[in-house]
């Protein structure tokens, strides 16, 4: 709610199944970058738009805080390039 | 390593010989690329790092106050107040060009329709919304920046396991199968000519024996 004075859209979705629906529907309306809840984000099927330049799929933390979603995301990244974990292994 | 099936030729030879150059000198290359890229990929994902943590912990400043600020409220005085922003931002998609991979650059500009961020009077709300408004639009600068920095590490991962695939099977497949294949028709070539030499030197023996013996008879 506190996104939309900014000049976001909202959309609002309950299931992973439903946030794929608005993540498309947005996407049709050429949204670049989508902020997605992390608690949402770990259900979601994003591999269709991991190799394309837009969109940009963003996990935040909600309000009721994050799964850590984010950092999971930047550590599945570092292993899929180096090999190992080499930044995160402290977490 | 397997020996290709290839005719053993001085031609196939040649051919090879090439397809070695030319795989030795691309193993280089993407070997370099790949290096750059790692080199890139670690600054940008330390940097990431940093920067998705200070906006986690200014996300949860955000979200504390603005549960205060929603405790503080009615849920109608709050949904008027919010629902309609007085700016809209336009977000620009650039891309950038690190080491032949795409990656995005956001810029974006806001239109105000006032000089004020709140799309609301100061009557009816409580004083926790207007600095969670102030929190959030203070760090959507830094918001943007992380959603293009994540992009980056995203893409830059995929390029660098797709380098480094064909890397490894330059180096460990094609460029040692080439290698033996080369070796094997040498040798083969090699034999060949060594049992030509022999034939040859043999049948010179021959000839030399029968213009002896021929000798012989016309000086009996």
């Amino acid at each position: 709610m506190g996104f939309l004075p900014l000049g976001l859209t909202l959309a609002y979705a309950a299931t992973a199944e439903e946030a794929e629906e608005k993540l498309s529907e947005l996407l049709e309306e050429n949204c670049a970058v989508v902020y997605v809840i992390e608690d949402l984000y770990v259900h979601m099927d994003l591999s269709s738009y991991q190799e394309t330049v837009t969109p940009a799929i963003i996990p935040i933390p909600g309000i009721g805080g994050g799964n850590r979603a984010g950092v999971g995301r930047l550590k599945k990244a570092v292993e899929k390039a180096v090999g190992a974990d080499i930044l995160f292994g402290e977490d | 390593m397997a020996v290709m099936n290839v005719n053993p030729t001085r031609m196939e030879l040649s051919r090879l010989k090439k397809r070695l150059a030319v795989a030795t000198r691309g193993h280089k290359l993407l070997k370099d690329k790949r290096d750059e890229l790692m080199k890139q990929f670690l600054d940008i994902v330390r940097e990431c790092k940093t920067l998705r943590e200070a906006v986690e912990e200014k996300m949860a400043e955000y979200y504390k106050n603005f549960s205060v600020a929603k405790a503080l409220m009615s849920e109608e005085s709050m949904e008027t107040a919010l629902v309609l922003g007085n700016q809209t931002i336009r977000l620009t998609v650039d891309t950038r060009n690190i080491m032949s991979v795409n990656v995005p650059s956001f810029s974006f500009e806001t239109h105000k329709r006032s000089d004020s961020v709140f799309p609301y009077g100061f009557l009816d709300t409580s004083a926790q919304l207007d600095d969670s408004i102030l929190s959030l639009s203070s760090i959507f600068q830094e918001l943007l920046r992380l959603s293009e920095m994540e992009k980056t590490v995203e893409l830059l991962a995929s390029e660098i396991e797709k380098t480094r695939r064909r890397v490894n099977s330059l180096e460990y497949v094609m460029i040692p199968q080439l290698t033996e294949t080369i070796k094997s028709i040498t040798m083969k070539l090699d034999e060949n000519e060594r049992g030509n030499l022999t034939r040859l030197m043999k049948v010179k023996d021959m000839m030399l024996k029968e213009q002896f013996e021929a000798k012989h008879r016309q000086s009996e």
